[in-house]
């Protein structure tokens, strides 16, 4: 049986610490092992339960409904099929799109749209005939864009150290990404590569995420902002 | 003459088993182990119990604001002088629930209210946890809104506050410990009001809503404005930090004489006394320090039900007109708790709700959108209000047969929502159990709390849920 010497009252055998003010117990008489009033055992948030299965086969169901009736709406109003196609195509770039969300992993479901996007996109060159747009600007374009995703999720799933750190992280690969889309926008149209519009955002994405990546090391400032921002 | 319509219940039952599950007449050749109680009479409370229930006017609040993180949850334990038998505490928790049968139900959704349907399976028995409390995992808990643990010596139920409010949920507990050592020691037991006789039949006005028998009509709601919250770090959103202290009942009794008020008067003065030290010290602008008491409306209504039947009131101070001293505080909260804890102040607070959930076109909305509605109006009307809150179950006296093999008795609510704490005490033997649980890391309400009953020379012992 010891006492808090800063706050005068009796502790328990089970508190090393006065849990009020953090004093140790110094108390030479006392066994050091003694039982706890709590076990260790933390108890977890309880799982999200979403049945995928379900959602999954509700999304290829209404997309099958939804192109059926576009291509039977098409084919008796115009006597064949035109215009509905792009609509079976959309519909079905986005119903893979969802289910490689339902399904694999976030990582495996970036690759696997932007596959389906590069697929899409493909196939609409290859119906138009035009493959130089697809080559030069789209499918350029949407890798960019997938290593972006890619790069993002990665940096704010893996936390790397602490979220901060991710985000900074995040913005510097978004401002290069733009300095890459603009010199790909400039290579497609012919001219010299030249950078103009790109810099403006760029700078200030910049400028933030270093000022993020400073404060993410300043851990009494992040303290006391939590602190101060407590609702 | 009543047993041969026992019986004649009985037989019907056996017949709609027949039709239903015949397997199910098989077990009725097998014998049944010991401590399970007459078939009989499982028989006949099966038949009486609604296969389904509204919630109380009380309980509706707690479905909207319940989340995947957040759910309103108290707890309540008892430790005993030896080590808890699992096996026995299992059979005695089939007894109980087939007394209390409003704790064997699961929440459900409909098109316009939540609801209760009855459930069948077995609860299981958990282990503690230094984080109690947490919200159920329903599907891993078969569907049960309450949860029994057990750590070495401790027996402690966990309820979600929808199902019961204390006194249900210490009416279910020493019921339940009752009839654990009617079947591990093979004593008499005596019973009471809080310790129910497992083999008598349940009664209907046990799972009630008293709120519609004993409202009036006239409604009245109660002005509230935005009370002061101490400031703090959040923990993480699954930690919750307990603190108990052990306070002896007479010096707390004889210092609260020497003010000339009640424990829970006392009690909410000492903490306004160390957040108004807190304010001082932190905040420029003074907001005033609001304490949340609930009330526990069985004291003006004589009514057996067990499931939600409280109401609360505000007492605080405004520290933006200048310093109170303590026995400023003192003699406003007593004034304000004699002026509030009336039955017609209570039963207008009641009439009110009772009112606004009946009204025709407030039923008529969807839950869907019911439940961000009430969700907001919670957090505008509940935890923004107060400071802290101060839940007192009372002082807890068991018959002798039960409270020599009960040495303590604790009392808790779970993480609060928005306001960073709450605390609940209950008297048991010579002690008053009080307990702090708050979601964040500083301590300094319970530091000015404890410190300021020492200075009034009441011995404290505290003991806390540290983690190594
Ligand atoms: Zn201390």
């Amino acid at each position: 049986m010891s006492y808090c010497v800063n706050c005068g009252v009796k502790l328990a055998d089970s508190e090393p610490v006065c849990p009020l003010c953090q004093t140790p117990v110094i108390n030479p008489n006392q066994p050091t092992d003694t039982h706890r009033a709590y076990p260790d055992h933390m108890d977890r948030f309880p799982q999200k339960h979403i049945n995928r299965m379900f959602v999954f086969r509700l999304a290829w169901l209404v997309a099958g409904i939804v192109s059926a009736t576009f291509l039977l709406c098409d084919f008796f109003t115009a006597g064949s099929i035109g215009w509905s196609v792009y609509v079976v195509l959309g519909v079905l770039f986005i119903g893979s799109v969802a289910s490689a969300f339902c399904f694999a992993s976030v990582y495996a479901a970036v690759i696997l749209s932007a596959g389906c996007t590069l697929a899409l996109l493909a196939i609409i060159a290859w119906m138009n005939s035009g493959w130089k747009w697809f080559v030069y600007l789209a499918a350029p374009f949407t890798l960019i864009l997938g290593v972006l995703f890619f790069v993002c999720i990665l940096t704010i799933k893996k936390k790397i150290k602490s979220l901060l750190r991710g985000i900074a992280v995040c913005l510097l690969v978004c401002a290069v990404a733009l300095i890459a889309i603009e010199i790909l926008t400039d290579l497609y149209g012919g001219q010299l590569v030249h950078l103009y519009w790109s810099i403006y955002p760029c700078v200030p994405i910049s400028v933030i995420a270093i000022g993020l990546f400073i404060l993410s090391f300043n851990k009494k400032l992040l303290a006391e902002i939590k602190k101060r921002t407590f609702i | 003459m009543k047993k041969r319509f026992l019986w004649t219940i009985f037989g019907f039952s056996v017949m709609i088993k027949a039709v239903r599950k015949p397997m199910t007449l098989f077990r009725l050749f097998e014998k049944p182990p010991t401590y399970i109680r007459e078939s009989e009479m499982e028989a006949l409370s099966k038949n009486q119990i609604p296969s389904w229930l509204k919630l109380d006017h009380a309980a509706i609040i707690y479905p909207p604001t319940t989340s995947r993180r957040i759910a309103a949850m108290f707890r309540l334990s008892v430790s005993l002088d030896h080590t808890v038998d699992k096996d026995i505490l299992k059979a005695a928790l089939q007894n109980t629930l087939r007394r209390i049968p409003s704790f064997g139900y699961r929440l459900r959704q409909g098109l316009f209210w939540w609801y209760f349907t009855r459930l069948d399976a077995e609860p299981e028995i958990k282990d503690d946890a230094n984080n109690p409390m947490l919200r159920i995992d329903e599907k891993r808990n078969r569907y049960y809104l309450f949860r029994l643990r057990c750590y070495e010596n401790r027996i402690a139920l966990e309820v979600y506050h929808a199902l019961a409010d204390g006194t249900g949920g210490l009416t279910f507990l020493m019921t339940l410990t009752a009839e654990y050592l009617r079947l591990k020691c093979n004593d008499p037991i005596e019973y009471s009001d809080i310790v129910l006789n497992p083999s008598d039949a349940p009664d209907p006005e046990e799972y009630e809503d008293s709120y519609i028998r004993f409202s009036r009509k006239a409604g009245a709601m109660e002005q509230s404005t935005r009370a002061y919250h101490v400031p703090g770090a959040e923990e993480d959103p699954h930690i919750l930090n307990l603190i108990t202290g052990k306070i002896p009942l007479d010096e707390l009794k004889s210092t609260a004489k020497a003010y000339n008020c009640h424990i829970t008067s006392f009690l909410c003065a000492v903490m306004i006394d160390a957040i108004q030290q807190i304010q001082e010290e932190n905040a420029q602008k003074k907001h005033p320090i609001i304490i949340s008491v609930p009330v526990n409306l069985r004291q003006f209504y004589p009514t057996k039900t067990l499931r939600n039947f409280s109401s609360y009131l505000f007492v605080g101070i405004d520290p933006k007109l200048g310093h109170y001293s303590f026995d400023e505080i003192v003699s406003q909260v007593s004034g304000q708790m004699s002026l509030l804890a009336t039955e017609k102040r209570m039963n207008a607070k009641m009439t009110a709700n009772v009112q606004m959930t009946n009204n025709i076109f407030f039923r008529a909305i969807p839950t869907f959108i019911k439940k961000p509605i009430l969700s907001v109006g919670e957090l505008l009307m509940g935890d923004r209000c107060c400071s802290n809150s101060l839940s007192n179950l009372g002082y807890v006296s068991l018959p002798d047969t039960l409270e020599k093999h009960i040495d303590r008795l604790n009392f808790m609510l779970g993480r609060p929502r928005a306001k960073p704490g709450s605390t609940t005490c209950v008297g048991y033997g010579n002690n008053l159990y009080i307990t702090f649980s708050r979601k964040i890391k500083e301590t300094d309400t319970e530091k000015y709390f404890f410190q300021k009953l020492v200075q009034l020379n009441i011995p404290v012992e505290i003991e806390s849920n540290h983690r190594s």
